[in-house]
């Protein structure tokens, strides 16, 4: 397995890998997508409580998951480039980032537009809403960060710490936003974490995955892109110190 | 080694007195940002005087990052944040002994002053103790989470409103704790120990975080 | 109250962003993959 990491130093061989690799997912997450979809709209029941603004559900909560997991992978990505020096880590962190924050917009708007018919509002400083709310700065801040540093070596180095110490605060920030909530007894309103009918679940665990192959792909798709980029980038460089030399 | 990191300390607090921005500007940026305040909110004493820990603290949370996108630039423009690598002692120390001069510059007279401003609020002199107690604690958090952005920044030219979008999102916990505390010391004493014990928490978790952070983000402009 | 524009918007919000990132992530990819190709075809010419 590290031996396979390794390998993938080598940027060729990583292209040669992603493009092989790429149709396969597209294909794979557009089926996922085709049959979490009609499962959603279709065959899913609609809430007894909730009645059919439940469908809202299938694309919010993966997403929610989707935007923490991708922090997640960002952390393990981030340890690469500062324990490892791994290359591929740099650019992974660089193309995971926009996706995660789309992610998460997908969270905060899929949410406020479920909240509006379920609670009657469309923004509660529920201790969920207000932490995904801290992620999605988060993100923008990396992505602000990534945008300041011109040296793509430099900002990687400097967006893994950012990333690690975000790591950290997430969960300290969901602690504190539950134990504020808790103390501002005010709002009447929680998500109700009850148990799932599994008819409700399999359409759930479908759109899951379909995010996730969405995730994979665009990850791979975005990465190939910032080689190439980077790649260009130093032909750019090449070409014009040479100029400058008057070689050419 | 003490010795050094003492002379780096009282070196930045008559660099912060001699260049300006120190201890006077910050107090009377937080004077300010306490003024205008009753302006947005309306001049009702009873709403003012609830909403005071609250004003005080997140306008000690701003005159905090007022200023601290320079805590490492400035060494860094004189070259002598080289000289502090170089030096013998680790670069964690230096960021701490910086730190700690910001944080006197501009917490401890923050932390002091606010029982004076909060009486512009209605804030109950009485009750001044708690409060002061709360930014004592709370405010070298700030400090230290606002180390880390400034060492991510330190080379950047306009840091000063990245730092600031960097750093918001990881004050909210201390935020959160800082005024619950603070406000429940005003309604009765009831509930302060538990968000003040919290606080304290944060705080020596960043004490032992934030050095390493910012001394790793320093480093890795170098390379 | 009517829930069917809420679950029409959420849904509609959805696609436009997750799409929008596919379709930039896309033409980024193709765009970055004919300027390599150029830049390879012009240095065969050079030579």
């Amino acid at each position: 397995m590290l031996r396979f990491f390794a390998s993938l130093a080598n940027p060729t061989r990583f292209a040669g890998l992603a493009d092989r690799l790429l149709p396969w997912l597209a294909g794979a997450t557009a089926l996922a997508f085709a049959a979490g979809l009609y499962m959603a709209l279709v065959i899913a029941p609609a809430d007894y409580q909730q009645g059919e603004s439940v469908r809202i559900m299938y694309i919010h909560v993966p997403a929610a998951w989707l935007a923490l997991g991708c922090w997640t992978a960002m952390s393990v990505a981030a340890l690469g480039t500062l324990v490892w020096r791994h290359p591929l880590a740099d650019v992974a962190q660089q193309a995971a980032a926009p996706v995660g924050a789309a992610f998460t917009a997908v969270c905060l708007l899929t949410g406020s537009l479920w909240g509006r018919p379920a609670w009657g509002t469309w923004w509660v400083w529920d201790a969920r809403l207000t932490s995904v709310l801290v992620l999605f700065l988060m993100y923008l801040g990396v992505m602000a960060l990534w945008r300041a540093i011109d040296d793509p070596g430099r900002a990687a180095r400097a967006v893994a710490i950012l990333t690690l110490v975000g790591f950290v605060n997430v969960p300290i920030v969901k602690f504190s936003v539950e134990w504020w909530f808790t103390l501002h007894q005010g709002a009447s309103l929680t998500i109700s974490g009850s148990a799932i009918d599994p008819a409700m679940l399999r359409p759930l665990l479908v759109m899951a995955l379909g995010y996730l192959l969405l995730f994979v792909t665009l990850l791979l798709m975005r990465m190939r892109t910032e080689l190439m980029r980077r790649r260009l980038r130093r032909m750019a460089l090449v070409a014009a110190s040479g100029l400058a030399a008057g070689t050419i | 080694m003490m010795a050094a990191l003492w002379a780096l300390v009282r070196r930045d607090l008559t660099l912060a007195a001699r260049i300006g921005g120190g201890a006077e500007l910050g107090l009377v940026f937080f004077l300010i940002l306490v003024a205008i305040m009753p302006f947005a909110l309306g001049p009702d004493q009873v709403l003012l005087g609830r909403l005071a820990p609250a004003v005080l603290w997140l306008a000690a949370l701003l005159a905090t990052l007022l200023g601290l996108d320079r805590l490492f630039q400035a060494d860094e423009d004189e070259g002598a944040l080289d000289q502090f690598m170089l030096a013998d002692m680790p670069l964690e120390l230096v960021v701490l002994a910086k730190a700690l001069a910001h944080w006197l510059a501009t917490g401890l007279p923050l932390s002091l002053a606010a029982p004076l401003f909060g009486l512009m609020l209605n804030f109950e002199p009485a009750e001044a103790g708690p409060l002061v107690a709360t930014l004592l604690v709370g405010t070298p958090a700030l400090t230290l989470i606002g180390a880390i952005g400034a060492a991510l920044t330190v080379s950047l030219r306009r840091g000063g409103l990245l730092l600031s979008v960097l750093v918001m999102p990881l004050a909210v916990p201390v935020l959160i704790f800082g005024v619950a505390a603070a406000g429940a010391a005003t309604s009765g004493g009831r509930g302060f120990a538990e968000p003040f014990a919290i606080l304290l928490a944060l705080t020596l978790v960043m004490l032992v975080v934030a050095p390493v952070a910012a001394a790793a983000a320093l480093r890795s402009v170098r390379e | 109250m009517n829930q069917l524009p809420f679950i029409v918007a959420a849904y509609a919000v959805t696609v436009v962003i997750l799409g929008g990132l596919v379709l930039a992530s896309w033409a980024d990819f193709r765009r970055h993959k004919r300027l390599l190709a150029a830049r390879a075809a012009s240095r065969d010419d050079a030579r």
